[in-house]
């Protein structure tokens, strides 16, 4: 009867028009160290979205993600979007670091490679990521042969019951085929999290805290027929606020970047990205 | 003074019945380090409740505890709530135990055998309080089988590989 209602559940997430979003339990747009533990599941539905200048540049993307954790320190997650709007000129980029913002799906295997607990509440943990993504189109919308991808990342970081700090890093890389590729992204990320004192109350109760994530990218100039594409690739720097709800086997997430710096060799450049995610957590073993 | 009883709980212990009728952990509270938020508290939780014989579990992030009641006749070890912390990525430390079970003397030491489960616990004599030995004494001259509550901290036996010594116990007759 568990097992149906979980099926359900799954079911109904996948199948919502529009809702929630994704990336665990950690920050939303930065790279993060938690891995779910052996038998963990976790299903993320994100609705993420980048807003240019005028609603010819907006991005908007829903994106199913399941993970599941093999043992302690490594899990497997793979992802599927569903695009509700595609931009054409709007640079590459990498909106989340568990996610493509691209029409690929998308599998990624992280290792939890180094945990030591600093006391009841504390630890320090490293994990890096490997991944691929297949394109689910033949053509991206800007006319460039949509190709596979390979993506790693990197994270370390600080977890306690009053502070978070992550930094990481990644990269991703498409293949050329007929003379066409995408310009290989590469980001960096900070985030510092923190839950006041009248928040952290003792399980089961409700868990909330806020970060400040910064998401530094750099995504090279494509090629199209051999050529490089003047008008493609750029830089970014970008800063917000996010927030985290956890509550028993639920996650909330949601949070706003907005841009410092872009560079965009003459592409529109972004207002703002947001994203929300709902994550439903669930235990097999 | 505990070291002049610890001789008497020896040589007490000594006269108890080697073998044990039924005995078992009944609560095991558990201190878990590196955990931090609320699902990390619920995955253990959730986990531990699908031990057989595990009746409730809670689990508090303020105190890093997780505070485990088992069913009577239960199975359970320790190494399986332990294996639980660690396979829901964290790690398990110290346990304040109560386990309902006869005491017998174990290579020279008093024990409270966990009857089916293979695992003695060895009960630290030069750190259990006095109405522990008494009690211990009194059971001497009772019935064997007596079956007894003790209540205290796991810690690895010094000098006994694979053996946890109940440190700072107390022991009650419950029979």
């Amino acid at each position: 009867m568990r097992q149906l209602r979980r099926i359900a559940l799954l079911m109904l997430i996948v199948a919502m028009p529009r809702g929630a979003s994704a990336s665990g339990h950690g920050p939303v747009f930065g790279g993060a160290t938690p891995t779910l533990g052996r038998g963990g599941w976790q299903l993320d539905q994100v609705w993420m979205g980048r807003l240019g200048n005028g609603s010819r540049d907006d991005e908007q993307m829903l994106r199913t993600m399941i993970s599941v954790g093999l043992t302690e320190d490594i899990q497997i997650s793979g992802s599927f979007p569903i695009p509700l709007q595609t931009p054409i000129y709007m640079p590459r980029g990498r909106p989340m670091a568990l996610m493509s913002a691209n029409q690929d799906a998308e599998g990624i295997l992280a290792w939890r490679f180094q945990r030591r607990p600093l006391g009841p509440n504390a630890r320090l943990e490293s994990t890096v990521y490997g991944g691929m993504a297949i394109p689910l189109e033949e053509f991206r919308k800007d006319g460039m042969r949509a190709t596979p991808s390979m993506y790693v990342a990197a994270a370390t970081g600080y977890v306690s019951r009053e502070h978070y700090v992550w930094v990481g890093g990644g990269y991703q890389r498409s293949a050329e085929m007929s003379g066409d590729r995408a310009g290989a992204t590469t980001f960096v990320s900070a985030v510092y999290g923190f839950r006041p004192p009248a928040l952290r109350l003792d399980y089961p109760k409700p868990d909330l805290r806020f970060f400040v994530e910064a998401v530094g990218e750099h995504t090279e100039r494509g090629q199209h027929h051999g050529f490089e594409m003047e008008f493609s690739g750029g830089s970014a720097v970008l800063v917000g606020p996010t927030a985290l709800l956890l509550y028993k086997e639920y996650g909330l997430e949601a949070g706003l970047l907005f841009p410092v710096y872009q560079q965009n060799n003459g592409l529109p450049n972004e207002r703002f990205r947001f994203a929300i995610n709902f994550s439903y957590f669930f235990w097999m073993r | 003074m505990h070291l002049r009883l610890a001789p008497a709980l020896l040589t007490a212990l000594s006269f108890l019945a080697p073998t044990v009728a039924s005995a078992e952990f009944r609560r095991i509270e558990i201190t878990i380090h590196g955990m931090d938020c609320a699902t990390c508290a619920h995955a253990v939780r959730v986990a531990a409740l699908k031990i057989d014989g595990v009746e409730t579990v809670t689990v508090s992030l303020q105190r890093a505890v997780a505070d485990i009641r088992m069913r009577e006749g239960n199975r359970v070890t320790i190494e399986q709530i332990r294996q639980v912390v660690r396979r829901s990525g964290f790690t398990p430390r110290e346990a304040n135990v109560t386990v309902v079970g006869s005491a017998i003397e174990r290579g020279g030491a008093p024990a409270i055998a966990v009857s089916g489960i293979d695992e003695v616990l060895i009960v630290d004599v030069q750190r259990s309080d006095a109405s522990a030995l008494k009690t211990v004494e009194d059971a001497r001259n009772a019935d064997p089988s007596v079956v007894s509550e003790v209540t205290g901290m796991l810690k690895p036996a010094a000098g006994q590989p694979g053996q946890i010594a109940i440190t700072t116990a107390r022991v009650r007759r419950t029979q």
